[in-house]
């Protein structure tokens, strides 16, 4: 196991070469170049020129990257950006806590909401007990997250004043974003639950588990809800992973400093340390949720989790 | 030489009557499922409205501005009233069900083939190419798809096309890991183990016994992908990425109307009303679709 | 049992998030001290008032930093700032400003004509602001209270770019170094003083007691960026920020609110469509023309700002800019003298004259799809390209366009428009006059005769010559001066609304 972790550490290396060259490749292709976006129309030749000197964006494209990524890897400096002139790592430490909190508390909130529900109508199948929080989940999880954020705000700080609707200065800012990708993400989180349970529920184990008169519940908490909670994981680590950099609309709406924004600007005026190193950041994030996940996997299953002990033993 | 094929033709008949068969089974477990019956029937209703939707009101009314009827509440003329632009909201919906169906369909029945077949080799045969495979694929799922699609959409310039390659590239690494997992699971049963040890090949163990189980996994995700594909398209237009101006597309529709959400909320109501019907009917008529799927059902 | 438990506790969770909120609810703070909250539309990029020309962080830079003359932006009148007065010698290229006396940075040191030198002088260096110091030759201070600025030539415009150069204290920047721009700094000179400055997420001001004209009535000014302006909005009317300028779609119910005060004003600012000559069928001068007199300004007006935008028959808007005129070549609304010049050109029945390049997310795009339907009247057809605005910049410079709908500020003289037609500068890609279909080196020394000249009827008379040769090219199509919706709470006053960079200075707690 501790082998099996160390090597997908190890792994991240070779992640973040090729998701750096992916990224740099892509924001190579985009049209333009940061002097011309950073001065806007109107601006001279010779001033663009100027400033891309000034920026190091004249020189060749591998002379770039290949700077870019030495002090990357060994002075754990991911440059600065071309706009602000501020450290990409700076910024990201500032931004980096905000997405983390929106993206946690988005995925507990559908965890609580999506999974207890979905084990229910799993169990109750095609009863009213089903229908009625599967057609709920249906229809909340059909809308854009800005859509329901932008109705949210309209309640809760139009019409009932309670929450500040944008920032980050309380903690009640982090409510409606919470529950603008979380309902979404909750709708999305029953159904599989849902569907996932149903499917283990008629696995032969729990059928054999029930036949040697385990009661009802000890077969579905016991034996049927480990096994379902394989692919709910799945889909929890991964919606949480996309949501740190990906809550873009949500950050947009409600003003959060997230790291999707973030990007999203450097994106915007060609600004390549930002969306290089947001992009890296994100990546080392997404890989270790991923790794946690996949870790998360062996604890539940135990046949799985005798697999990686075999593949130890065949290394 | 005749009767060769002769034979040959009876073995087509055979496997043509097995799989009638088996569709038959299908279609008459389904039928029980009234809701995902409604599922289907829903379905059907929009993409035969958006097939003949010239048929019903010409695209002409989707894109012709008249300032001076901005804003109306629906009337007889107009039963979704009528956008910013003064153009007949009712036209504006329907001929967008062609954008964003298209677009969802298209992209989450490419994600859905791509991500099975890696997803099962990977999850089956594991190793080292499941490592190897799995990381390039973290490659991909590193990139916020959304980020993603905005960055190749900056590159390559905006449009259907490129918006769909942007949304199913990114979205294949999460369906790989959704198939894998299942596969994981499936692939360690007896059964399985039993085709093994008879010597089916990979392949066949593959395509007749693992996928087939996994199928349920497979549609809930797919049917749950053409709605999520629909609300990316609906946030690429939030920010401004989406379908050129004035395509009429769900998504679209819902980001131009937020601005009037107060003063004229029919504007967010029918296109948000459309996509709420359509990924409902999408989805309740993929988890009846499972269940009819679903052999162990049968007992 | 467990059911329940989990219930409870659910409920328990929410209501304790809500008397969380509850108690949380923006206070009615009536003191004097009471902070102004303001947002902005993108996070400030830095502090440093040489490192930026973004609208955004000009809004708030203008209350920290000045130039040595602020230009009243609805009159045009220069006021007087870091410097009190200055002369022009008889060739207008040697510029003499007195530097006012006692005035204090907001770190204490006194300013000297050294801090406006070094100021200056750094700007000319700094490519993001350098443009506004163009034709500056030398600039020297001259004893403590002088400082010399000597052009190549007669620049008429100058002081009108000199008022976007701030003046910033010489020491604090050298100290600070590089770093200058990327944190809090106490370099300027004006009504405000940054307290606290995290970037992307909120910035604080104070007002600064030892300012020259005395003491701001606002003490407290808190800064932070919200991008949409729907949740700006709500924003505003749940009584989180103090002042706003608001979303045309909701303004009858923001005039109609007691609890809110409101003034719309015309900006400074020019939005009009660009046609590409060098495409056919634009090429011809007579589709040009056409579409000229196919385009529904009103209808254009209604549907952007609902009809509260001023119609433009002038790229420069003539009574808020120095030396713009107000007669000359106009176009308007007439779909039969539309259809005579298309008669007149290669393509009477019509034809497809290529896609309308827009930025997403603004007005822009509402204009390009009127203007597709406007084409559509006289038989011409169009397609649109949406995309971010640095994608339909680069486009529009390398020629990818046929047809733009966009838009610019003048800076309050005509010959900012320079910028977009100088075949000198890289904004005249737009429209490339450089080439033999046009006598453009004429129209280059038009706009150099008209910077040349100091006395402002005579200036007045070459712009119009320049402005009927421009649009008797038809490539620049002016169609509506945006209209500026400002709400602000009830306790605040605010005695006048400028067109881009709001004075808080001037604002009180009533």
């Amino acid at each position: 196991m501790h082998r099996f972790i160390i090597r997908r550490l190890l792994m991240l290396i070779p992640i973040v070469l090729g998701v750096s060259l992916l990224i740099f490749m892509i924001i190579d292709m985009i049209p333009g170049d940061p002097g011309s976006m950073l001065l806007g129309a109107g601006a001279r030749q010779e001033d663009i020129d100027m400033l891309n000197e000034e920026l190091g964006y004249n020189q060749p494209f591998f002379r770039r990257y290949a700077n870019y990524m030495g002090n990357a890897i060994f002075r754990f400096d991911l440059g600065r950006s071309y706009a602000t002139k501020r450290p990409v790592l700076d910024e990201i430490g500032n931004r980096l806590p905000v997405s983390l909190i929106v993206a946690s508390s988005a995925i507990f909130f559908s965890l609580i909401v999506g999974v207890p529900i979905g084990v229910l109508s799993a169990v109750k199948q095609n009863t009213l007990a089903d229908r009625i929080p599967t057609g709920l989940a249906l229809l909340l999880s059909s809308q854009p997250g800005f859509l329901i954020g932008i109705v949210l705000m309209l309640i809760f700080s139009l019409r009932l004043n309670l929450i500040t609707p944008h920032g980050i200065a309380n903690w009640t800012n982090y409510i409606m974003p919470m529950v603008s990708l979380g309902l979404p993400n909750a709708g999305r989180q029953l159904r599989f639950t849902r569907s996932s349970m149903l499917e283990t529920i008629r696995q032969d184990y729990v059928r054999t588990a029930r036949a040697k008169g385990a009661t009802e519940r000890t077969a579905i908490w016991r034996h049927a809800m480990k096994n379902a909670l394989l692919p709910v994981i799945t889909i929890a680590g991964n919606n949480f992973g996309v949501l740190i950099g990906g809550a873009i609309a949500t950050e947009t709406l409600f003003g959060l400093p997230g790291l999707g924004s973030f990007i999203v600007t450097g994106i915007r005026s060609k600004d390549v340390p930002v969306v290089t190193g947001g992009i890296i950041v994100f990546a080392i994030i997404f890989a270790l949720v991923m790794l946690a996940v996949d870790v998360s996997y062996a604890f539940v299953d135990p046949r799985i989790r005798a697999k990686y002990i075999r593949r130890k033993g065949l290394a | 030489m005749s009767g060769r094929i002769n034979s040959a033709a009876t073995e087509t008949e055979v496997l043509i009557f097995k799989k009638e068969n088996r569709l038959k089974e299908i279609w008459r477990r389904l039928k029980k499922d009234k809701l995902a019956l409604a599922g289907l029937f829903l379905v059907c209703f929009f993409i035969i409205m958006a097939i003949f939707a010239e048929l019903i009101v010409p695209y002409a009314a989707a894109v012709t501005i008249n300032p001076h009827n901005r804003l109306a509440r629906p009337t007889n003329e107009f039963i979704f009233g009528t956008d910013g632009f003064g153009r007949d909201l009712f036209a504006r919906c329907l001929h967008g069900a062609r954008v964003s169906l298209s677009i969802g369909f298209i992209t989450a029945i490419a994600t859905a083939i791509a991500g099975s077949i890696i997803g099962a080799i990977v999850g089956y045969v594991g190793g080292k190419l499941d490592d190897i495979v799995m990381r390039a694929l973290d490659i991909f799922s590193a990139i916020p798809s959304i980020l993603f699609a905005m960055a190749v959409v900056a590159a390559m310039g905006p449009g259907i096309f490129n918006i769909c390659v942007a949304i199913t590239v990114t979205s294949i690494p999460g369906f790989v890991r959704i198939v894998r997992s299942a596969v994981l699971g499936i692939a360690e049963q007896e059964y399985i183990e039993a085709c093994r040890a008879g010597g089916t090949s990979t392949a066949r163990i593959l395509f007749r016994h693992v996928l087939p189980n996994a199928v349920g996994t497979l549609i809930v995700n797919t049917t749950a992908n053409v709605s999520q594909m629909i609300l990316t398209a609906a946030i690429l237009s939030f920010l401004g990425l989406g379908i050129n101006p004035p395509q009429p597309e769900w998504g679209s529709l819902v980001s131009e109307g937020r601005e009037f959400l107060r003063t004229a909320p029919h504007l967010t109501l029918f296109p948000g009303l459309m996509i709420c019907l359509a990924s409902f009917a999408i989805s309740v008529f993929g988890d009846g679709l499972r269940d009819a799927l679903d052999p162990r059902l049968r007992t | 049992m467990k059911k329940i438990n989990v219930t409870v506790a659910l409920l328990l969770v929410f209501s304790m998030f809500f008397a969380a909120c509850g108690q949380d609810g923006t206070g009615d703070v009536s003191s004097e001290d009471r902070t102004l909250r303001l947002s902005t539309r993108a996070p400030m990029t830095t502090s440093d008032p040489h490192g930026t020309i973004n609208i955004e962080d000009l809004m708030v830079m203008r209350q920290v930093y000045e130039p040595l003359f602020r230009q009243n932006e609805l009159t045009g009148e220069f006021v007087p700032l870091v410097a009190t007065d200055h002369a022009i010698s008889g060739d207008g290229t040697v510029y003499t400003f007195t530097i006012r006396q006692g005035v204090k940075f907001h770190n204490g040191d006194e300013l000297t004509a050294e801090d406006v030198e070094f100021s200056l002088q750094r700007a000319m260096n700094s490519p993001r602001v350098r443009s506004y110091m163009a034709g500056v030759a030398d600039v020297r201070a001259e004893g403590d209270g002088t400082v010399i600025v000597t052009l190549d030539q007669p620049n008429a415009a100058l002081l009108s770019n000199l008022a976007f150069v701030f003046i910033v204290n010489k020491r604090e920047v050298t100290e600070q170094g590089e770093e200058f721009g990327t944190k809090l700094n106490l370099a300027g000179t004006g009504p405000f003083r940054f307290t606290y400055l995290v970037h992307d997420i909120e910035w604080r001001l104070e007002a600064f007691p030892d300012y020259h004209q005395g003491e701001a009535d606002i003490k407290n000014i808190h800064y932070v960026p919200i991008a949409d302006l729907a949740a700006a909005l709500i924003a505003f009317e749940s009584g989180s920020l103090d002042w706003l300028i608001a979303p045309i779609a909701n303004w009858d119910g923001l005039v109609a609110n007691p609890a809110f005060n409101t003034e719309l004003s015309i900006g400074n600012h020019i939005s009009y469509a660009v046609l590409n000559h060098l495409n056919p069928p634009l090429d011809d001068i007579n589709v040009r023309l056409a579409i000229a007199h196919a385009i529904d300004k009103q209808a254009m007006n209604l549907i952007a700002f609902d009809g509260l935008a001023e119609n433009a028959n002038f790229m420069v808007h003539p009574d808020k800019n120095v030396g713009a005129p107000s007669e000359g070549v106009t176009y308007n609304l007439d779909l039969d003298k539309a259809r005579e010049y298309l008669a007149k050109s290669a393509y009477p029945n019509g034809t497809h004259v290529g896609t309308i390049n827009v930025s997403a997310g603004g007005y822009f795009e509402r204009m390009a799809q009127v203007l597709q339907d406007n084409l559509m009247a006289i038989g011409l057809t169009s397609d649109i390209n949406r995309m971010d605005s640095a994608s339909n910049l680069e486009r529009g410079r390398n020629q990818q366009f046929d047809i733009m709908t966009t838009g610019f500020s003048p800076n309050g003289d005509f010959d900012s428009w320079k910028m977009y037609c100088h075949t000198d500068f890289r904004g005249t890609f737009y429209n490339q006059y450089e080439g033999d279909v046009f006598d453009w080196e004429h129209m280059n020394y038009l706009w150099a005769k008209g910077v040349s000249v100091a006395d402002v009827a005579e200036r007045e008379a070459i712009y119009r010559e320049l402005n009927d040769w421009i649009m008797g090219t038809a490539t620049q199509l002016p169609i509506f001066h945006r209209a500026g919706a400002y709400v602000w709470t009830a306790a605040l006053n605010v005695p006048v609304n400028y067109p881009n960079y709001p004075i808080v200075y001037e604002w009180s707690w009533k």
